[in-house]
């Protein structure tokens, strides 16, 4: 009985469960899910946007939304690859830039949400157009390949190994833990929580919540630019809409694995869970042969059924055992 | 309380099982068969792709062979390698696709040529020479920069434009600016300035707007080549709202019954198709040619550009309505 | 109210003449009161009486127009929430004190969490441990019995949580607990746990404003009733001075009753 209260009264045995399911269910159903190159596919697609969800699942922790990460990642990996060709800028410079671009960025939207006092959902839906809007303007709607001889510097950010394993996966790996640390043994990931779960109260206890979410947006954009320089080393290539939909999926994946819509519930493991059932379904529908009209239909289907088991397991979460 | 969560998963799984009855047993019945696997850069509903995707389903019953036809929910390079990932750790006889970035397919052809999966280029391919390009075997598709051009050649033999423009509606399309490259060289070696425009199609309404802006602001033009039908469909009426139906002469890429009847009334002076039919149909036909046989054409297989306008859009029409076009 | 008794200490707190208009509104014409060692002072008035822009006033957030705060017996002023709380002030809202997602323990310390972390250069890390056995202590010191630190605070009773906030406050050195409503919306027993939780705050050299609506709770354990009517100082009588019919009519009326 401790046993189970224990295993319930974890957030991410839902998307746990789930993921075993979604696992047995194409193990069974088609012959190479659990083949190496499959798996190594899987692993690609979830490292890639968990790096991405994670920060996205702190900020809504925290009660706010970013829904211009896929744009912000659009913006990060044209950016390099353009100032490359462009301007001659050095391959790792370019790095350098797109990243305090990206922590700009960050800053920015924290504080237009903070000062103007907007709702993030607005403020980064404008982010998503705008963002999007310059990534246009800037490649003209052509795609920009990353210049030849530069390869190796990107082969740190993604590089597929003969045996089918790539580079981002060890970011991921590198990546994780710092926010989980940050989350769980942190006075600011107590605050992170605090933000979200009831803004006015710890406001009360003096926690800087303004100054946590506009931490958090920068995160988020940081976040959406290693994701977009991995994936820049993936394809060697970036097209004008690289990213589009994502910040849709991420949130997906983070409500799978557990995290509140309205702040204050959520854990990096059950988010990279959620990546990593996306990223299974998205394989294994592929590798059935099925139209990824179903895809969809899934993704919509988990998400409800993600919000069903948490309710469902709630009030184990209450009590310590 | 507690048996909530299996029952909530059990029902799920359940729900996923019984969505695709079919599934299970496929891989039973078609030992015999060989599976290709066939993907796009974008989603099978649209009506373009539904006409390969027909060609693909037609030869894969006249051949036998399993066809799993994949494509994106959305136009996106990063999702059909993706797809193309998946594809390959099924372990397919072979795979048909379309290589709209030569660069990001780079890394997952060469897994498949390692992996000893033939893969046949269709309707946009990577177009470098042999030596320098990805590994695949051949292209089956329209050239497209030679379908600009004879877009622009039809043009030319009707009238001299004072100035031209063509709308490229997906900024990044390798295989769309390869058209509007096309038209405007083929333009340039006329004497005649051509604008290349990049705005969207998906909302018409905005898309109007600013096609309006534009033929507003350059009124000299008075020749405009729209690269799809999304876009084709737009500057038919927003020529029309304006009155320069008559004045500006539209050509465009590909075959919709809209484009059909537009050629019929004389409002689009003709369109250049790539017969996609064709490349699903060819494309299973000579992958079951090269795995059985180990048949190779001597280069690119072209399935266009063929021009439809007046003279033949009667024979045409016909073949848009039973799906072959 | 310029002189106080010689013979007495310096009390706690005494507020002076304070005023406070917002506009044309005077939210406050002239409160006066002291609130001694180790006392309970129930605070009294109907809605509109002052109360909230009081605490407001106390907890450093709006500064007063007029008159005096003597904090033992120095004159101060309260500039922001923060100078209050470092001088002594503990205010405890009810619908504000926790978060209902967090464990007691985090609550605990959610805005102090330098108190039970550890440093590695610029990051803090929370020792969990120690943030459990201090909450414990704490909860402990004012009789407060809970299971488990680490049960969600949205799992707890009313009362607990209202018991648990006062000895956070107490916890983190509040002389003076400013208790805002703490046993409105409280079934009996929850109510009876609050007010056994503030005297056991009093036993340990704890004063305590007591704000409220409800004067039966505010009498089991005030010293002193200071009834606010129209943003003044109606009453200020103590225990042995009247009696609950007195000061409900006081409440009531706005005015003394003619005897």
């Amino acid at each position: 009985m401790t046993v189970i209260r224990l295993v319930l009264a974890r957030l991410e045995t839902g998307a746990l469960l789930s993921a075993l399911a979604v696992a047995s269910i194409f193990a069974l159903w088609t012959s190479n899910f659990l083949s190496l190159e499959s798996i190594t596919s899987v692993l690609i697609v979830t490292s890639e946007s968990a790096i991405l969800a994670i920060a996205v699942t702190l900020l809504m922790i925290a009660g706010e939304f970013d829904l211009s990460v896929g744009s912000v990642l659009g913006l990060s990996s044209v950016v390099v690859p353009l100032m490359m060709v462009n301007y001659q800028v050095p391959p790792l410079a370019a790095v350098m830039i797109a990243f305090a671009i990206a922590v700009g960025i960050g800053l920015l939207h924290g504080t237009i949400v903070r000062g103007l006092r907007i709702p993030s959902f607005i403020v980064t839906l404008g982010g998503l157009l705008f963002w999007r809007g310059i990534v246009f303007v800037i490649t003209q709607g052509f795609p920009v390949r990353v210049p030849r001889g530069s390869g190796s510097l990107f082969d740190f950010f993604s590089y597929r190994f003969p045996n089918g394993f790539d580079v981002s996966l060890l970011w991921l790996i590198a990546w994780a833990p710092v926010f989980y640390v940050l989350l769980t043994q942190t006075g600011f990931g107590n605050w992170i929580y605090a933000s979200g779960a009831n803004e006015r109260a710890a406001r009360a206890m003096g926690v800087p919540v303004d100054r946590v979410r506009t931490i958090l947006f920068v995160f988020t954009s940081v976040s959406a630019c290693l994701a977009g320089l991995i994936q820049v080393g993936r394809f060697g290539s970036v097209d004008a809409t690289r990213g589009q939909g994502l910040e849709l999926e991420v949130i997906a994946a983070s409500v799978i694995g557990g995290t509140s819509l309205s702040g204050g519930v959520g854990s990096i493991g059950g988010t990279i869970l959620g990546c990593l059932i996306i990223g299974m379904i998205r394989n294994g529908l592929a590798i059935a042969g099925i139209s990824s009209y179903w895809y969809t239909a899934i993704i919509g289907l988990l998400i409800v059924a993600a919000v069903l088991v948490n309710k469902a397991t709630e009030r184990f979460r209450k009590v310590a055992v | 309380m507690k048996i909530n969560v299996p029952l909530v998963l059990s029902c799920a799984s359940f729900v996923t099982a019984s969505l695709f009855p079919a599934a299970g047993l496929s891989t039973a019945a078609a030992k015999e068969k060989p599976v290709i696997y066939s993907i796009v850069h974008g989603t099978l509903s649209d009506p373009f792709w539904a006409v390969y995707r027909k060609g693909l389903q037609d030869a894969a019953s006249a051949y036998g062979a399993e066809l799993r036809a994949l494509g994106t929910e959305v136009h996106s390079v990063q999702g059909e390698v993706d797809l193309f990932n998946s594809a390959l750790a099924a372990k397919p006889a072979g795979i048909i696709t379309t290589i709209p970035d030569a660069a990001a397919f780079q890394e997952p052809l060469e897994r498949a040529k390692n992996a000893g999966i033939p893969v046949i280029a269709i309707n946009v391919t990577d177009t470098r020479p042999k030596a320098e390009r990805d590994p695949y075997l051949f292209y089956i598709g329209g050239d497209e920069y030679l379908g600009g051009q004879e877009a622009a050649q039809k043009v030319l033999s009707v009238k001299k434009p004072a100035e031209a423009a063509c709308w490229i509606h997906e900024p990044g399309h390798t295989g769309l600016e390869a058209r509007a490259k096309g038209w405007t060289d083929e333009m340039q070696k006329a004497g005649i300035k051509s604008d290349t425009l990049t705005f969207r199609a998906n909302n018409p309404t905005e898309a109007a707007a600013a096609l309006k802006g534009f033929l507003t602001s350059h009124p000299n033009v008075d020749a405009l080549f729209a690269v799809g039908p999304p876009p084709a469909s737009v500057a038919l009426e927003v020529l029309n709202e304006l009155g320069k139906s008559e004045k500006v002469t539209l050509i465009s890429f590909d075959l919709t019954q809209e484009q059909v009847e537009a050629i019929q009334n004389g409002s689009l002076l003709g369109t250049i198709e790539q017969q996609q039919y064709l490349q699903g149909y060819l494309g299973i036909e000579f992958m079951k040619l090269y795995l059985d046989h180990g048949f190779v054409p001597g280069g690119s297989v072209l399935t266009g550009p063929n021009l439809v306008d007046k003279a033949n859009v009667a024979t045409v029409k016909a073949q848009v309505e039973a799906g072959f076009r | 109210m310029n002189d106080p008794e010689t013979a007495n200490p310096i009390p706690l707190l005494e507020v002076r003449n304070i005023k406070k208009c917002f506009g044309r509104v005077r939210a406050l014409d002239g409160v006066t009161f002291t609130v001694d060692r180790r006392s309970v002072v129930g605070l009294l008035g109907d809605n509109g009486a002052g109360k909230s822009t009081l605490i407001r006033i106390l907890n450093g957030i709006y500064s007063p127009d007029a008159g005096e705060i003597l904090w033992n017996g120095r004159s101060v002023h309260l500039r922001s929430p923060r100078d209050a709380s470092n001088l002594g002030f503990a205010t405890v809202y009810q619908d504000l004190a926790m978060i209902d997602q967090l464990s007691i323990y985090r609550n605990m310390f959610i805005g102090r969490e330098k108190n039970v972390t550890w440093n590695l250069g610029p990051f803090r890390f929370l020792n969990h441990k120690r943030a459990k056995r201090e909450t414990s202590a704490a909860l402990a010191a004012l009789g407060i019995k809970i299971k488990s630190t680490e049960t969600a605070v949205e799992a707890l009773s009313g009362g607990q949580r209202q018991s648990i906030a006062i000895a956070r406050a107490v916890h983190f050195g509040g002389e003076l607990l400013i208790l805002d409503e703490p046993t409105s919306a409280l079934s009996l027993r929850q109510t009876k746990q609050v007010l056994e939780t503030i005297e056991k705050a009093r036993e340990r050299e704890i004063s305590v404003i007591f704000i409220s609506h409800n004067i039966g709770h505010v009498f089991e354990v005030a010293d002193r009733f200071v009834v606010l009517s129209h943003g003044q100082t109606v009453a200020n009588l103590s225990r042995v001075e009247t009696d609950e019919n007195q000061v409900s009519h006081l409440v009531r009326e706005g005015r003394a009753v003619e005897r």
